[in-house]
């Protein structure tokens, strides 16, 4: 029987890092819709990308982190797509720690011309351009700062 | 769901799933040898959002042929792969062990086949989105936010060469010439799509979708100066060459017996290997 309350389980996800992205937890991240406590305790899952290669991890390390509160299961949600809006403010200043421009807001578009200026995350300037649309991971594309002269990532509207 | 509606529609998924599965491993192999460092990125992530894509459709066909997705990504026999021919045909150059450039790769059949493509799986993901079947219509949402990118790139790279100073042109245009065949192949029906639209699966059956894919084309061809094989009659389209089928029925070409051996080698020697 689980005696654990739903906050508690929230908490415990705090714990949980993004692999690709350490500074930010799954929480965070918005990656998490829903825990149901029953017999056992479900975390429902949305993927970043359908293709995320960090996805099975990320359940391993969900559900081990929980473990000391029951039987888990972790299951991956396809009916309701993630979004970069499910990102949390908390969270795209910790993107920004690692390095990573957070998501323009506004939803995504078919021209090249964003909706606002992406931030330099090293230097806050809003001089910068897009050199790929395509990146090292699906949910990144690259910039450059014309400011600080520095290349950048940045994620993509999702 | 009733059995054979569940065996047809799972049949269905099996060309879409190895529709993106095979378009996703040719593409894949732009990783290093693309015309610029850029597009080698580009292409790497166009290809893992593919094969991401097929994964999650053999996910949902496993689900109603009662199969492991990963027995049909890789181990189903080669006559029994349902994608369009037109996608297994290799685009990059060939190189020897040593290194050595053989020749042989075409960009211009790269950027066209991706973006031609991309404008038909638009036009059925869309007609998937109304699926009497939730777990698809709710997936499919989530395929087409990132398929927004790949319009974006493919319209992008399909300008430049349209009116590139250089030989471009002329390459987009060879490609066309050569290829409307293959990409009218697209277009070839899995069986029982009748009664799978009749139920509500299917929002529109693959033929349907010919139509406005032509529309979509010709005005990507026509203000570019780009080779268009077809008259707008009164009631639609008069086609000028014949689609090249059989693709959706098993049946392959000489890429595809390249590409299977490739792609099943590692699967085929240890098939219950994990990492």
């Amino acid at each position: 029987m689980v005696t654990v309350t739903e906050q508690e389980i929230w908490v415990a996800l705090h714990d949980v890092a993004d692999p690709e992205i350490p500074t930010i937890n799954v929480v965070d991240l918005g990656i998490i819709r829903r825990v149901v406590l029953g017999d056992r305790i479900r975390v429902e899952m949305m993927p970043t990308f359908v293709g995320c290669p960090a996805l099975d991890l990320m359940r391993r390390e969900i559900a081990a982190r929980l473990r000391e509160f029951g039987e888990i299961e972790v299951r991956v949600v396809l009916d309701e797509p993630w979004t970069t809006e499910r990102i949390t403010p908390d969270g795209r200043s910790m993107l920004r720690q690692a390095g990573l421009a957070p998501p323009p807001r506004g939803d995504i578009r078919l021209t090249p011309v964003p909706a606002e200026p992406v931030v330099c995350p090293y230097c806050g300037s809003t001089q910068t351009q897009l050199e790929n649309l395509f990146g090292p991971t699906p949910c990144r594309s690259i910039y450059y700062c014309r400011a600080c002269q520095q290349p950048f990532e940045g994620f993509k509207i999702v | 769901m009733e059995p054979e509606l569940a065996a047809a529609f799972g049949r269905y998924l099996l060309t879409v799933a190895d529709d993106e599965l095979v378009l996703g491993y040719r593409d894949s192999e732009w990783t290093a040898v693309a015309p610029m460092v850029e597009e080698d990125v580009a292409f790497s992530s166009l290809a893992q959002d593919e094969i991401g894509h097929a994964r999650l459709f053999y996910m949902l066909a496993g689900e109603l042929l009662d199969a492991d997705p990963d027995h049909l990504a890789l181990l189903r026999p080669k006559g029994e792969y349902y994608h369009a021919r037109l996608l297994e045909v290799r685009a990059t150059p060939r190189y020897v062990e040593s290194g050595e450039h053989l020749g042989g790769g075409d960009w211009a059949l790269a950027v066209a086949r991706r973006y031609l493509y991309d404008l038909f799986d638009d036009l059925r993901t869309e007609a998937l989105l109304g699926s009497s079947w939730k777990p698809l219509a709710g997936a499919v949402q989530k395929v087409r936010r990132e398929e927004t990118y790949h319009l974006r790139h493919g319209a992008t790279w399909w300008t430049a060469l349209a009116r590139g100073r250089g030989e471009s042109p002329a390459r987009l245009a060879a490609v066309l010439d050569a290829r409307w065949p293959d990409l009218l192949g697209l277009f070839e029906e899995a069986p029982g799509e009748d009664a799978l639209q009749a139920a509500g699966l299917l929002g529109r059956r693959t033929s349907l979708l010919r139509d406005p894919w032509l529309e979509r084309v010709a005005a990507r061809c026509e203000p570019l100066g780009l080779p268009f094989p077809w008259r707008r009659v009164d009631d639609g389209w008069e086609l000028m060459v014949d689609p090249v089928l059989g693709g959706r029925q098993g049946r392959h070409g000489a890429g595809w017996d390249e590409l299977y051996e490739e792609m099943t080698m590692v699967r085929r020697l240890e098939p219950e290997g994990v990492w």
